[in-house]
C-alpha cells in the first residue's frame, strides 16, 4: 500500500460508523429540526380536536374509538425524544423527520401491506401545552393498531396528559 | 342547472317507488310517518339539489336506515330527540355537552326540539365529502356562534375553550386560557373589533383547513357499505 502505484487515485475508506454514533447524529439532526417551533394551535383547533360533541363520526361508529391524539405538558423536543425512544426500543421502527413538527416512524420490516408507517404531528397551543396527533400513513391497519395498542400507547404514558376522548 | 333538478327528481321518484315496494311495517295510508318522511325529504332535497346533487337513491336509503336506528333508541317514534342524539354520539346518554347541544340545535331547523328525517338528512348532507366548502364554512361558523348574533365574540370562544377543557378533564389557568384566545384573535380578528365575523372566519379557515376537519364525514361516502341491508330492498338501479 505504501507503493505510490497503489496510492494513485486511492481514497481511504472511512470506517463505518458504529450504531451508537449513528443514533447520536440522528438525534442531533432531529433535535436541530425541532429547534423551530411546531405549528400553532388556535383556540378553534383546540375545540375542534377535543370537543367530542363536535365530532359526528360517533354517529357511525359502533364502539368507542381508541384515541390517536393526546395533550401533553411536555415541550416539543421531549415529545420527539420519547418517540425516538419508542422507535429504538421497538427494534423495528426508524424515525424520520418530514416537516417542522412532523415526524414519521417507519417499520423496517415489510408487513402484510408494505411497511407500517406512522406520522406524528405536534401542535403547540402554548409553550407548556402541546397536542400530539398520530395516524397511520402506510401499511396494514391491523398491524398499525397492534403496534399502537401494545407499544406506542403504553410507552408514551409518561408524556401524556390526557388522551382525546377520555 | 335544470339537468341537475331533473336528474334529482328522477332519483326521488325512484326512491318513492322503492319505498312503496318495501311496505314492511308501514300501513301505507295518508299521514303515515314513513311516507311523509320520505316525501318531505324528497321535496327538500329537490329544492336544495342545486347545491347538493350528490345523493343517490341508495345513499338516501342508507341514511334512512341510520336515522331509524338512532331514532328508535329511546322512544320508537320516528324522531330523534336530544337524548337519542347524545346516545348515538357518545354511546351514553349521561354525557352533557355544550357542543352536542349546539350541533343538535343547528340540525333542528324547525326549532321544536326533535329531528325529523328531513332535518337529519339535510344537515348531514353538509358533512358529505363532496358538499361545497362554503356550506361547511357557514355551518362551522354557526356552530361557534353560540348566541347566534352573526359574529363570534371573544367571550363565546372563552366559554367554549373552558367547556372543552372541562369535558376532557384538563384544567389550565385563566392566564393561559386568555393567552390562547389572545393569540387566536390576533390572527383571526383582522378588523380588531373584538369579534370574528363571517368574512374573518372564512379567511381563517382557508388558512387553517384543518379547522374544518369535523365538517367532513368520510362515512357518508361509504354509507351504503355500512348499511348494506338496503341493497336488497332496492328494486331500482342507481342512475
Amino acid at each position: 500500500m505504501e507503493n505510490s502505484w497503489f496510492q494513485k487515485g486511492f481514497k481511504k475508506i472511512e470506517e463505518p460508523k458504529s450504531p451508537d454514533s449513528m443514533i447520536e447524529s440522528l438525534m442531533s439532526d432531529v433535535h436541530a429540526a425541532f429547534a423551530v417551533q411546531p405549528m400553532c394551535y388556535t383556540a378553534f383547533d383546540l375545540i375542534s380536536s377535543l370537543a367530542q360533541g363536535f365530532d359526528l363520526s360517533g354517529l357511525f361508529e359502533k364502539e368507542e374509538r381508541s384515541g390517536s391524539m393526546f395533550t401533553t405538558k411536555k415541550e416539543a423536543k421531549e415529545i420527539v425524544s420519547k418517540f425516538e425512544e419508542i422507535a429504538t426500543s421497538s427494534e423495528r421502527f426508524d424515525l424520520k423527520k418530514i416537516n417542522v413538527g412532523v415526524i414519521k416512524m417507519e417499520d423496517r420490516r415489510e408487513g402484510r401491506k408494505g411497511q407500517v408507517a406512522i406520522e406524528v404531528e405536534i401542535f403547540e397551543v402554548t409553550e407548556s401545552f402541546n397536542m400530539v396527533e398520530f395516524k397511520k400513513s402506510g401499511g396494514d391497519t391491523m398491524e398499525y393498531k397492534q403496534f399502537c395498542d401494545r407499544e406506542l400507547k403504553p410507552s408514551s404514558k409518561d408524556i401524556v396528559w390526557k388522551w382525546q376522548g377520555n | 342547472m335544470s339537468q341537475c333538478v331533473d336528474g334529482f327528481k328522477h332519483v326521488c321518484n325512484s326512491l318513492l317507488r322503492c319505498f312503496d315496494i318495501d311496505i314492511g311495517k308501514s300501513s301505507g295510508g295518508p299521514g303515515d310517518p314513513e311516507l311523509l318522511a320520505r316525501d318531505t325529504v324528497c321535496n327538500a332535497l329537490i329544492s336544495s339539489s342545486i347545491s347538493t346533487p350528490f345523493i343517490s337513491v341508495s345513499e338516501i336509503e342508507a341514511l334512512y336506515e341510520l336515522f331509524k336506528k338512532i331514532s328508535s333508541a329511546v322512544i320508537d317514534d320516528g324522531l330523534i330527540n336530544k337524548e337519542e342524539f347524545q346516545l348515538a354520539l357518545f354511546k351514553t346518554n349521561k354525557k352533557e355537552s355544550l357542543f352536542a347541544d349546539r350541533v343538535f340545535d343547528l340540525f333542528d331547523t324547525k326549532h321544536n326540539g326533535i329531528l325529523g328525517f328531513e332535518e337529519f338528512a339535510l344537515a348531514l348532507s353538509v358533512f358529505h365529502p363532496n358538499a361545497p366548502i362554503d356550506d361547511k364554512i357557514d355551518f362551522s361558523f354557526q356552530l361557534y356562534d353560540l348566541k347566534q348574533q352573526g359574529f363570534i365574540e371573544r367571550q363565546e370562544v372563552k366559554q367554549m375553550v373552558v367547556a372543552t377543557l372541562a369535558e376532557s378533564g384538563m384544567n389550565l389557568s385563566d392566564e393561559v386560557i386568555e393567552s390562547i384566545i389572545d393569540k387566536t384573535f390576533e390572527e383571526a380578528d383582522t378588523k380588531h373589533d373584538g369579534r370574528i365575523d363571517k368574512e374573518e372566519w372564512r379567511i381563517l379557515v382557508l388558512r387553517h383547513p384543518s379547522l374544518l376537519k369535523n365538517m367532513t364525514l368520510q362515512y357518508l361516502k361509504d354509507i351504503t357499505t355500512t348499511f348494506p341491508s338496503f341493497v336488497f330492498h332496492s328494486q331500482v338501479e342507481d342512475t
